[in-house]
């Protein structure tokens, strides 16, 4: 139970620091002009209910009245590894080119579903059946210095 | 009988080869993401439309149009054969359907549903073809203040339905409206928030922000979940027992009524439509306790009311530009990326995109009926993709699809960020359909909230003054209340599992 608590409490103070962040920068436009309200005017508003609703949020955590699922351990791990492999896959893409980034991408995420050889295989075609297909439709994906 | 001789010149427009081709290749990929459970037609949209960039606009919205309505269909068919829907608007269908494939009759609960679907669907556009003109001319005298009431009604009403906390929904579409003003303000012209980063002048792109919070983060729930697909029964015989029309016929007819209603509010979802469709059959039902057990009512009524959802979406849709489902936003979201207005003016600036995408959808509807029917086992098949090839390949579709909009690689990035964002509303229950939905409209908002202020003497009273704005307006006080009311008697919890995603 407890842990639940805790991940919606972050989650609100997550919003909350978007909020102030938010609402510290609308203050540096104009709130109003000759016309009507200035381009600060909404931001503002905005930005202060979202600090609004992120204090009721986390009250609501706290008291426990919030019945969000369980984040584990295990799970986290593996979402963690995705996002870790899309990072870099988005490291390498203007130096490696994307045949070799899409390759290595795909080819991490199969590890455990396939052996090496089929799983280098899956990745390779697959790699260059997007970059064929992007390519007809008139997209050129990003290449090394190589031109591959 | 106007209407009837643009739909004429409508179908001169979709008949075109390349029309056609495109409107068979949406409902085929449709189908397809109907049928696979773990991707919803949200998510399918949100991958596809970056393909469809190099298309002409009518070609494009003709195509990703086919993936909202063939969602539906191909949906069906895992909810009937393996228990496990497709996508959520035939999660409710698995109850009676797949009772009555175990019963031997797989066959006939598909060929239920495909046709209630066809007429839902079908009786649905037709009411967008006669009832869409006269909106529309009405709709062209709304000022700022009317827009701007009914967006807002449309967002509260999304709020108040979704999610089990109000607070949550809120944050969510708040969220939204914040993402939304960053870049150029669209009435001064002003950067705003970009932190010093010029790609992000032009604003956050809408399809970096859908993919990330429906495409990539599905994905990311589901690479914990055991995503094995059990083998799928052989289909016979698609012909109901002859006791069984009677019945299925009203049921039908009910379905596409409750599908249609909800359909023109904004704010309800096609899992809600399909829902009440169920539950409305089980009230009038005489024999109530055959439901669960392998009803035929139980499969055509829900079946047939998110169809009729579906195409009565696309009235609010082009006649006010008001997404009424996280679906259509994204479908404005495409319209937006090839210079169309959705909206009353539409029908008077692109009257020949506007009849030939109404008329593609009669197409689609037909062409949809023939694939349900005598190719379901093939279909079936396709459920079976083993997911751990099919979630990667996914995620770098996105990721390369999101490059292909700007060719700028920090979107990629930002792309991630977005998923694990949509991943962490997921597994907290902040409903991200209300983020997109919100951004879509957030700049609207603002600028029709600013003129109805430069217009006003006396602050946002004057929305009051204004019978139509004045209406809306207090239906969203009355929403607000309500929702509030029952969050606090804890009385959400019925509606509370229905985003459709």
């Amino acid at each position: 139970m407890k842990k639940k608590l805790q991940a919606g409490a972050w989650a609100g103070i997550v919003f909350l620091a978007i909020g102030i962040l938010f609402f510290a920068y609308s203050l540096i436009y104009p709130y109003s002009s000759e016309v009507g309200p200035g381009s600060g005017f909404f931001p503002i508003w905005i930005s202060g209910f979202l600090i609004v609703l992120a204090l009721i949020y986390i009250y609501e955590s706290v008291k426990g009245n919030d019945s969000a699922e369980e984040i584990t351990r295990e799970s986290f791990t593996k979402v963690l590894m995705i996002v870790i492999f899309m990072v870099l896959f988005v490291l390498f893409l203007p130096i490696a080119g994307f045949n070799i980034s899409g390759t290595a991408f795909l080819f991490a995420m199969f590890f455990k579903s396939y052996g090496l050889v089929k799983n280098l295989i899956i990745s390779l075609v697959s790699t260059l059946a997007i970059y064929f297909l992007f390519l007809l439709l008139g997209v050129q994906l990003p290449l090394n210095a190589l031109g591959f | 009988m106007e209407a009837l001789n643009l739909l004429m010149h409508g179908f001169q427009t979709a008949f075109t080869l390349n029309n056609l081709l495109f409107c068979l290749i949406g409902v085929t990929v449709g189908q397809f993401i109907g049928v696979l459970p773990g991707l919803g037609p949200v998510a399918g949209m949100a991958i596809l439309i970056p393909l469809t960039y190099g298309l002409e606009p009518t070609t494009a919205i003709i195509m990703l149009s086919g993936i909202f309505y063939a969602a539906m269909y191909g949906g069906t068919i895992t909810s009937v054969l393996i228990n496990t829907p497709g996508e959520s608007a035939s999660t409710i269908t698995c109850l009676d359907g797949y009772q009555m494939a175990r019963q031997g009759r797989a066959g006939a609960a598909l060929g239920i549903a495909a046709i209630g679907s066809f007429v839902g669907g079908v009786v649905a556009l037709v009411c967008l073809t006669f009832l869409g003109p006269p909106i529309a001319k009405f709709a062209v005298r709304f000022g700022p203040p009317e827009f701007f009431a009914i967006m807002s009604f449309g967002l509260l009403l999304i709020v108040g339905l979704m999610g089990k906390s109000i607070a949550k929904g809120m944050i969510a579409a708040v969220f939204g409206i914040l993402l939304s003003l960053i870049g150029m303000d669209p009435a001064t012209g002003t950067d705003r928030f970009t932190f010093g980063q010029l790609w992000l002048l032009d604003g956050v792109e809408f399809v970096v922000l859908a993919m990330g919070i429906f495409g990539i983060s599905e994905i990311l729930v589901n690479a914990e979940k055991n995503m094995d697909i059990p083998v799928p029964p052989k289909v016979k015989g698609f012909i109901p027992k002859r006791s069984e029309w009677g019945i299925s016929a009203k049921a039908i007819g009910r379905g596409t009524v409750i599908g249609m209603v909800l359909g023109l509010i904004p704010g309800a979802s096609a899992s809600v439509a399909s829902l009440m469709a169920y539950s409305t059959e089980k009230k009038v039902s005489k024999h109530p306790e055959q439901f669960g057990k392998g009803a035929i009512e139980g499969v055509a009524a829900p079946e047939t009311a998110n169809n009729a959802f579906s195409g009565a979406a696309m009235i609010p849709l082009l006649t006010l530009g008001i997404p009424s489902s996280p679906t259509v936003a994204m479908l404005i979201g495409a319209f937006t990326m090839h210079g169309l207005v959705p909206g009353p003016l539409l029908y008077e600036k692109n009257p020949t995109f506007l009849w030939g995408l109404i008329a593609s959808m009669f197409i689609g509807n037909v062409v949809l009926l023939v694939m349900n029917l005598p190719m379901a086992n093939m279909w079936a098949k396709v459920a079976r993709i083993p997911y751990k090839l099919l979630g990667p390949l996914i995620i770098l579709i996105c990721m390369v699809g999101v490059y292909s909009v700007n060719r700028m690689i920090p979107e990629i990035a930002l792309l991630t960020l977005f998923g694990v964002v949509g991943y962490f509303m997921k597994k907290l229950e902040i409903p991200g359909a209300a983020v997109i939905l919100a951004f879509i409209l957030g700049n609207n908002l603002e600028y029709t909230l600013i003129q109805t202020l430069s217009m006003s003497n006396n602050g946002l009273l004057y929305l009051f003054q204004r019978p139509i704005s004045g209406v809306m307006m207090g239906l969203c006080i009355l929403i607000l209340i309500g929702s509030i009311v029952s969050s606090v008697m804890k009385k959400r919890d019925k509606l509370a599992a229905d985003q459709e995603v």
